[in-house]
Formats: C-alpha cells, structure tokens, sequence
C-alpha cells in the first residue's frame, strides 16, 4: 500500500522534502512507515523528530504528527495499522488563542 | 499615538464612524479632531523588588529559550516565518475560511502563506524590544503593478481576510493590500471581511459586478478589484463610502438578506476562525465583549484536538477561563504570544516582584472576571444585550468542502454554548450578571 507524508514549514526545512510517498507492506503500522521514512529524510529530521517518536511515552513530537487531517494525543496510536491511502502530514503546531 | 488617513474627520456628518478600526480607538481620536499625541516619562522608573524582578526575568527568558529551543516550537517558527507560519495547519484542518466560508480549506494556500512569503521576498525578521521571537517580517522594497512597497508583513489574520476569504491567491497584490491598510490606518481583518462582503454581495446579485467603475470587476479572486477597493473604502468613494461602515452597518443599508451572511458580531467583523468547525470559537466570537474577536478564544486546545473541536461538552468553561486570564494578562501589557509559553503564575511573578503587590494567580485570574463584567455591564448599559451574543445565519450553513467525521455547528448546540455559558459565568438567562456574582468580584455598589 502507499503512504502520502507531506511536510510543511519549519519541518520541510529539517526533513529536506516537501512530500515523500512511502510503498509499504499491507497492514503496517505507523511505526512501521516511521522507520521506513527515516530512509527518506534528512538525518536532523531523524534525531530531533522520528526517533523520539518512537521512543516510549514521548509526546512532545506527536503534536507534529496529522493523520487524515486529525492529530493523535495517545503514543499506543502510533501502533495501530494503517490503511491505503491514508495522508501522513507533520505540521507546526499551534496555541493559545 | 498618531491618526492615519481613514480615520480623518471628512465633514459634520463625520461621528465616531470612521473607515474600518478594528476597535475603535482611531475613530475615536478621529471624531474628537485629535490628529496625534506622546507620552514622555521624565523620572526613572521603580521597580519594587529590583532583584526578585531580575531573577523573575531571567525565569521568564528561560521558558522562552526552552520553548524555543524544541523543533515543534510555535514561537520559534512566528521567528522564522511569521505568523503566517500556521496556516499549512489551520488549511489541513479545515478552518481556513475560504471564499467567504463556502470552503474550509484554500487550495491555493500555500501561495500566500508564511512560507510562500519567505519563498518570495527577500526578508529579515524583527522583534520588540527585549523579545527573543522576532515574529515581525520586513521585506526588501518590491515593485509591484500597483506600485512600490515597503512595509512588514503581512500577518496570518490578513491572509485569510484578504487572502483565502476573498479568494486571493496573488502574494503580490495581498503584500500591496496590506501596505495599503498600513498607510490608510486600516484593520486588515475589518478590511478585509468588508472587500469580501461586497464580493458576495455580487455573487448574490445585491451588488452589481461593476460597482468600482470602469475597468474593475468586483468578484472573488479578482486583484486589480481588491486594490481598488480598498482605495475606495479609505477615501469614502462610491460603494467604499458604504463599505467603509463596517458590514453591520452595510448590511443594515442593503437588506435583501445580507445581515444573515454579514461576518460580525456586535459590529466587529470576524476574526481568520470558522464557528462552523469550532464550538469554543463559535462561543468566543458570540460572548467577547467587543464582538467577533479571536484574542481570548481556546483556538490551540480544539486545533491541536486537545479537546474535540466540534463538542459542546466543557466548552463555556474553557471559553470563560480563556477570558479571565487574557484579560488579566492584557493589564501588563502583555504580548498574546508570551501567554503560549508563560503560564499565569508566572505573569503574576513578574507583577509582584515589579509593584510590590502580592497577587495570586487565583486573585489575578479574578482579576480578569471582575474587568470582563465591568465591559458586559458597560455593554448593557448601551443597549448590547444578550440579543447581540449571536452568530449570523451563514455560521449555520455547511461548507462544501465540510470535512468527514465532524459535526457541523447547528441552533441547537449553539443555544448551549451561550446556556452553558451564562450559567458558567454567574449571569441570569438574560445574560445579566447577578447581584451575588458581581458581589463576589468586588463589583457591587
């Protein structure tokens, strides 16, 4: 199945892409299209975001991450399958009012 | 403090109703013929504990360069980019107003957003005086058909109103249209809501496509009409001399149907945020004392989906709590940003240690609540009723482009966020503060 990632602002800057599209195995988990867009990437965009993502209990970077325009509050979510045609984005955050 | 063009008084029919302030006070200064004045200290200025002060500063700029110093700081990118810096996200969510909230996301955002403009224009970002965020963006001197400009610019806010709102997508013109409110004394938020209102009113056959003259199309995504629109709205021109009411006001001239889609509430036009998709906004732009104002409203909780941005469950509170703080942060004279970094106690750090007062963050937050009062007693008294928390008939439409899995904004929720609202805030159903609540503030007699 493929997986659209795109990037924007100062993470297309860090990451080095705009939009990267995986080919990954059915049923593969988020986790699993982590590691493979790591291959992808530019090697601060692996340090300062992917890797702590994957690191247990880490949510400061999961405020980057949008999946079919949602956010994800809960690390266990980055566990579940993903499915065809879903839209990966890392996105600024934003606060306040 | 210094009065720009559209402010000017023009005759003796010329009142407090200048073209377009965003709240007012340049109309103010405009129908008293007050052109400018200054403020000069002359003695030095004292600082109650000098050294708690210093070491409470030094706390504050740690939690900035703390923030900062993360990938994912918002802060860090309004240094890079601007404020225009969120707007990749805020289209990806679906609440970027677009065409007049026929569409939640602009496909042609990323021609005039934060990045577009870095992409463009040769830029050096700027800040206020000790501020380590440098959030303001100046740009080298750039020809354009319409003319040189110079200026800093624009922000997020003008990008959605004279940018995705009025179907823009030339960087160009909304640089120049930005200048131009710059130098007229514009808001380009009112400014802009207003340009796409005479837009819509074309689309609806209110107005007429050639309301600008010869050579102008007023239509949606149309340069040329944008620039000289505005021209026309700061001079009093033709439909500009309509326009330069407020859409309120317009609405209220034209009839046929347009106070049900006029962007305002309480006379000011809307903040760059969609009720449609957000109860908290819906909430805001309805209770805020001084109309459809973004500056106390829980955008990052529902953006981020903190809180689901589309329940009514909670949300008179979080919206009232909002309230409290910013306003009380707002007596410092504080940045709206430094509130994303600093949490209130940490206001009140700084307050005790410069003054010598011995604030809580409970009193301060308190603090807050008894000034939102004052205002909403203030608006009572000048007939803004209850009446007036509303939202026009356009915020209970659905967009077309409505993203799946989200509720749309209906009557019903609405009439339970303001419920909730007043019972959360103390207030009658009539939306009157009670004796027994403004007594609690230290309101009473």
């Amino acid at each position: 199945m493929k997986l659209v990632v795109r990037f924007s602002g100062l993470l297309q800057s860090l990451s080095g892409k705009k939009e990267v599209e995986l080919g990954l195995k059915e049923d593969c988990s988020l986790r699993d299209a982590l590691i493979e867009l790591k291959k992808n990437v530019q090697p601060e965009f692996v340090s300062q975001i992917i890797d702590p993502l994957l690191e247990e209990n880490n949510t400061g970077p999961l405020r980057l991450l949008v999946k079919n325009h949602r956010h994800m509050h809960s690390v266990a979510e980055i566990d579940l399958p993903l499915k065809d045609g879903d839209v990966l984005s890392f996105l600024p955050p934003m606060e306040g009012g | 403090m210094g009065l720009r063009a559209a402010a000017e008084p023009r005759g003796p029919h010329d009142r407090a109703d200048h073209p377009l302030p965003r709240g007012g006070a340049g109309a103010v200064f405009g129908s008293k013929n007050l052109k400018v004045f200054g403020v000069v200290g002359l003695n030095d200025v004292k600082v109650a504990n000098p050294k708690g002060f210093e070491e409470a500063i030094e706390r504050t700029y740690t939690a900035f360069r703390e923030d900062l110093s993360h990938p994912w700081s918002l802060l860090g990118g309004f240094g890079r980019i601007g404020t225009g810096s969120g707007v990749a996200l805020i289209n990806d969510k679906h609440v970027f107003a677009t065409r007049y909230h026929k569409y939640t996301s602009f496909q042609h955002a990323n021609e005039i957003d934060g990045e577009a403009f870095m992409r463009k224009y040769e830029t050096r970002p700027i800040g206020c005086q000790s501020c380590l965020v440098h959030c303001g963006m100046v740009r080298k001197p750039l020809e354009t058909k319409w003319g040189t400009i110079w200026t800093r610019g624009p922000e997020y806010e003008t990008m959605y109103s004279i940018g995705s709102l009025c179907f823009n997508d030339n960087s160009d013109m909304l640089y120049y249209a930005n200048d131009q409110a710059e130098k007229y004394g514009m808001d380009t938020l009112s400014l802009g809501v207003n340009v796409a209102f005479a837009m819509e009113c074309v689309d609806r056959g209110i107005l007429s496509k050639d309301a600008l003259g010869e050579g102008y199309t007023l239509e949606f995504g149309n340069p040329d009409a944008t620039v000289r629109l505005i021209d026309m709205i700061a001079a009093r021109e033709g439909i500009g001399d309509l326009l330069a009411e407020g859409v309120k006001r317009a609405s209220e001239k034209l009839n046929q149907g347009s106070q049900d889609f006029a962007l305002q509430v309480k006379g000011m036009e809307f903040a760059a945020w969609m009720p449609e998709r957000m109860r908290g906004v819906a909430t805001t732009f309805a209770t805020a004392n001084r109309g459809a104002c973004h500056k106390r409203a829980p955008i990052g909780m529902e953006l981020m989906e903190f809180v689901p941005m589309d329940s009514t469950e909670g949300r008179a509170e979080l919206v009232a709590q909002i309230q409290n703080v910013v306003n009380a942060t707002f007596t410092l004279v504080s940045c709206r940003f430094a509130e994303f970094v600093l949490k209130p106690a940490q206001f009140v750090d700084l307050l005790n240690n410069a003054s010598g007062m011995s604030f809580t963050a409970e009193q301060f937050e308190l603090m807050g609540e008894a000034i939102w009062n004052m205002e909403r007693m203030y608006n009572l008294a000048a007939g803004i009723d209850a009446s007036q928390d509303s939202l026009p008939e356009i915020c209970f439409k659905v967009p077309l482009d409505f993203p799946e899995g989200y509720k749309p904004l209906t009557h019903s929720d609405f009439n339970i966020l303001i419920k909730d609202y007043y019972e959360y805030r103390g207030w009658d159903a009539s939306g009157t503060p009670t004796p027994e609540r403004l007594e609690k503030l230290g309101l009473k007699g």
